[in-house]
């Protein structure tokens, strides 16, 4: 059962790594080597908070996406293409299906933020010849970067198990933008009144507080996320992947295959 | 067999879904208590508005709104929190109104906010008057906020001038309420009287649109009145005292020698009290958050100080 | 020992249209069997229900009513699928594996152990004539290869029981020899196939019995040389030495070539055509059933389909699905 998850997990993986994902490396580094080399050249002061802005703003908008696409693709494609056809047709459950993919896509996504994060503190050492300790208050708002990623991760599986790829690519997106501004969205639900303020309170906890997971600007000013932080925000985003994929296997178990 | 595992899986589902919103709930609230108070600082760590005009894409629009928003939410916290700075409300607004010009109820509502003292304000009538001469800049067809500027110089800087004058310009305008003209006048002979002040209150309070600006209108009339109440109480008082050379025990010895009637009542239907210095005061303080008590003109302080 | 398949009133209905939901029935109520060992044809038009059905059999869509068990399993029990192989209608895989990779993972899937895998995949390819293409990704298959990708992991790990949807489809003749040839060692194996196709001759060449689907419902089921025999009906007479008009009106058709005259009769008025030729004193040659195909059989009936329609006619001496289930005996009888 688990080493059938592990087998899917690995092919996603896999796929996903001959799709050329990890291509978006390239372009990465580019920026990163760009960055380094100008602001290490024009230092004014501020040449490591521009590193660690740009590259954890790259970092989430490139795994943002590639969890978005690769991630609707992966799955939706395989029920359009067909695919499925034949895994199911073998001993695996429908919920090892979800369950697998989404373990190969949250591991791809953390290999690649992995890689991008060594960049990151490549470009670091390159313009600051050393690496401070406040260097690795980093690490935590990469590790929440990583976990917004693999929230993304769950919703576009939700999504994919019921809508058309283009469908759940739109649906992902929008809630990976209102899930941005949450924290307006809980302020929008305390200024409301009776069923308008239930109404705003359930949407707002019903979407994913990526702002509460955005930790790239104090990062950028030597700022960590406490380890009490990390915790709940950790258990904050398994909840949340708990929850997505248990919703996308209530649809996926008793969907029809087209 | 297979129905039998398939309902079990939904069952699970079921569960996990139910658990996992609660979850979720939980852990948000928890990990939103835990993160640094600093969402409306990191907000705006960039500062200029044309930054982010440029930043947005084309979708100032919303984000003005949002900001707005955010203005909104970020005073009333600070007000609920009977906090004394709001720093931050003059560039939250510049920004809400640099983003979307024609938001004039940012204007309207910023304008009196920031103008009023603290705790009930920023206490910046200057930046008030600049943010609310931007807005007639960008809106010169909008009588309503020659009206807020107005008011800012009648009531927040005592500058009965200009406030006439900006009444009067904003009585040029079509379709501006014939009490613009009348406020010019009034401005013009009465500026520091209270019934001026009463009148414009009024006007705010009936021709306000936001229940904010509403509420903020009728907490100073009411305080205007509580204010004509306590004077002349205090004036029974001093010559209660001048009579009978020591101070009432409470505000029922002034009605045997017949200075009232009966215990008066202040506009929320509570009576008045006599505080520990002896003078006249509300019962409940935070309704009325714009008492101001002239210590220069008050017959019970003068008697103080007459030893 | 129980059938192989066993389908007992499953049915299957689709309901389409965006705001008002109509109906569309795909499978009518569907009982029948398939015997172990069997090589069973599952024959209908474009749209008949086929796929439908062997997508129910495979849990890929579920049933709208009815139940049915493989090998004494409920169909979607994953035990099942470990002694089942599908082939779907038009496979398809995964774009950036190659084929031995994409069988590497589909037996990881199976639950073969380790040790087993290569062997398998090995001899899987090789089965289905896939060689010299260790390398290539699958998206740079051609259809006929992708089919015997597909043909591949179907019998990777060595089912019990393999369903096939149209396995020649897409495949030029000598893969189609092939197949034919798969599927007769696969039976040969002791293994029990059910395959859908429109191609007739295939299953007239290979299958023990084959089940007729038409617009979702079965019309017949039975043994292709019983079913070739009812169908035939007709008996084509050979003689000589008398006018052509001999016959009258028993003759369906009438063919005159060299000194010969070959008339088409009904087998029912094969006596009474005998007993006018030799009245008429003509020499009798010849008299052969016409074995029809599948082919025309099934044209047939889709040109009578109306006819079909006017409920139980008994022209097709078989029994429908509205008399379920069949029974083997009873058609042999009636072939008779
Ligand atoms: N997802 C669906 N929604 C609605 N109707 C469907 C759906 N899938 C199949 N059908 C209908 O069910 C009927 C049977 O389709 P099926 O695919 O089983 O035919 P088939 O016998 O396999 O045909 P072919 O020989 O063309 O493969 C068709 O009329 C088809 O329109
Ligand atoms: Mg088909």
């Amino acid at each position: 059962m688990i080493r059938r998850v592990l087998y899917i997990a690995h092919n996603t993986f896999r796929e996903a790594v001959r799709d050329r994902v990890l291509y978006n490396l390239v372009i990465f580094a580019l920026l990163m080597i760009g960055a380094a080399i100008l602001f290490g050249q024009i230092s004014v002061g501020i040449e490591r908070i521009v590193i660690i802005n740009l590259g954890l703003s790259a970092m989430s908008i490139f795994g943002a996406l590639i969890a978005m696409f690769i991630g609707i693709g992966l799955v939706s494609k395989e029920i359009e293409k067909r695919t499925l056809y034949t895994l199911l047709a073998h001993p695996v459950r429908r919920w090892e299906f979800i369950a697998g993919k989404f373990a190969g896509l949250a591991g791809t996504l953390a290999v690649n933020a992995c890689l991008m994060g060594m960049g990151v503190y490549a470009a670091l050492w390159y313009v600051a010849h050393r690496l401070t300790s406040g260097d690795v208050s980093l690490l935590g708002a990469m590790y929440c970067i990583v976990l917004q990623l693999v929230i993304i991760t769950a919703v576009a599986l939700l999504f994919s198990s019921f809508a058309s790829p283009v469908m759940a690519a739109v649906y992902t997106f929008a809630l990976f933008v209102i899930g941005s501004f949450d924290q307006d969205l809980h302020a929008f639900a305390g200024l409301a009144h009776g069923a308008t303020r239930w109404l705003a309170m359930a949407a707002a906890y019903a979407v994913p507080n990526f702002a509460s997971l955005n930790f790239i600007s104090s990062a950028a000013h030597g700022i960590g996320a406490g380890p009490k932080l990390l915790a709940l925000n950790s258990a904050y985003a398994a909840v949340y992947c708990v929850t997505a994929l248990a919703g996308a296997t209530a649809v996926f178990e008793r969907r029809n295959l087209k | 067999m297979s129905r039998v595992h398939r309902g079990r899986v939904g069952i699970a589902c079921r569960v996990a879904i139910v658990l996992g919103l609660a979850g979720v709930i939980v852990f948000s609230r928890a990990a939103a208590s835990a993160a640094p108070h600093s969402d409306a600082e990191n907000v705006l760590i960039v500062s200029s508005p044309r930054v982010i005009h440029r930043l947005c894409l084309g979708y100032s629009g919303l984000i003005a709104d949002l900001y707005w928003t955010r203005a909104v939410q970020y005073f009333g916290r600070t007000h609920a929190e009977r906090g004394t700075g709001y720093r931050l409300l003059a560039p939250i607004l510049t920004i809400a109104t640099e983003l979307d010009p024609k938001l004039t109820i940012a204007y309207e509502y910023g304008a009196v906010f920031l103008a009023q003292k603290p705790p009930e304000g920023a206490g910046e009538p200057e930046s008030a008057v600049a943010l609310i001469r931007r807005g007639i800049e960008q809106n010169p067809g909008n009588w309503r906020l020659y009206y807020t500027l107005g008011f800012i110089y009648g009531m927040e800087l005592k500058d009965y001038g200009s406030a006439a004058e900006a009444f009067a310009q904003g009585a040029q305008i079509p379709g501006a309420h014939p009490w613009m003209r009348v406020l010019s006048a009034s401005m013009a002979e009465h500026g520091g009287d209270p019934e001026t002040a009463h009148y414009m209150w009024t006007q705010m309070y009936q021709s306000a649109t936001e229940d904010m600006l509403r509420n903020n209108a009728e907490q100073h009339l009411r305080s205007a009145e509580a204010q004509v109440d306590l004077s002349r109480l205090q004036h029974m008082i001093a010559a209660y005292r001048a009579e009978t050379g020591h101070p009432p025990a409470s505000l029922a010895a002034l009605v045997r020698p017949g200075y009232l009637y009966r215990l008066p009542k202040d506009p929320t239907g509570q009576y008045y009290r006599i505080d520990a210095h002896g003078r006249a005061t509300v019962q409940h303080p935070g309704d009325f958050p714009f008492l101001e008590i002239d210590e220069k003109t008050d017959p019970v302080l003068a008697m103080a100080r007459k030893p | 020992m129980s059938a192989a398949i066993e389908i007992a009133g499953l049915s299957k209905q689709y309901s389409v249209g965006f705001w008002r939901k109509r109906p569309r029935i795909a499978l009518q109520p569907l009982h029948m069997e398939v015997q172990r060992g069997e090589v069973f044809g599952y024959l209908g038009h474009n749209g008949a229900g086929k796929t439908t059905t062997l997508k129910l059999l495979m849990g890929l869509i579920f049933p709208t009513a009815g139940s049915a068990r493989v090998l004494n399993l409920d169909i979607g029990d994953p035990a099942m699928k470990e002694r089942i192989g599908f082939l779907p209608e038009q496979p398809y895989f995964y774009d950036y594996l190659t084929a031995p990779e994409l069988l590497t993972y589909f037996a990881q899937l199976s639950g073969i152990n380790a040790g087993n895998r290569e062997r398998r995949v090995r001899t899987a390819l090789i089965r289905v004539g896939l060689r010299g293409i260790d390398r290539l990704q699958l998206r740079k298959f051609s259809k006929g290869m992708l089919q015997r990708v597909g043909l591949a992991q179907a019998i990777l790990h060595d089912p019990e029981v393999v369903i096939l949807d149209e396995p020649m489809s897409g495949l030029d003749p000598i893969g189609r020899r092939e197949v034919r040839d798969l599927i007769q060692s696969l039976k040969d194996d002791g293994k029990t196939i059910l395959f859908s196709t429109h191609i007739l001759s295939d299953a007239e060449s290979l299958c023990d019995r084959v089940a007729v689907l038409q617009k979702g419902r079965l019309r017949v089921v039975g043994r292709v040389s019983e079913l070739t025999a009812s169908v035939q009906g007709r008996m084509e007479v050979t003689w000589r030495d008398a006018p052509a008009e001999a016959l009258g009106g028993l003759a369906v058709e009438n063919r005159a070539g060299g000194d010969c005259i070959r008339s088409v009769v009904l087998e029912a008025e094969l006596d009474a055509a005998l007993q006018a030729l030799r009245r008429a004193r003509g020499r009798l040659i010849s008299v052969t059933p016409i074995r029809r195909s599948l082919e025309q059989y099934f044209l047939e009936q889709g040109d009578t389909e109306t006819n079909l329609g006017r409920d139980n006619e008994p022209r097709l001496q078989f029994q429908t699905s509205e008399t379920p289930p069949f029974d083997t005996e009873r058609i042999a009888e009636l072939a008779k």
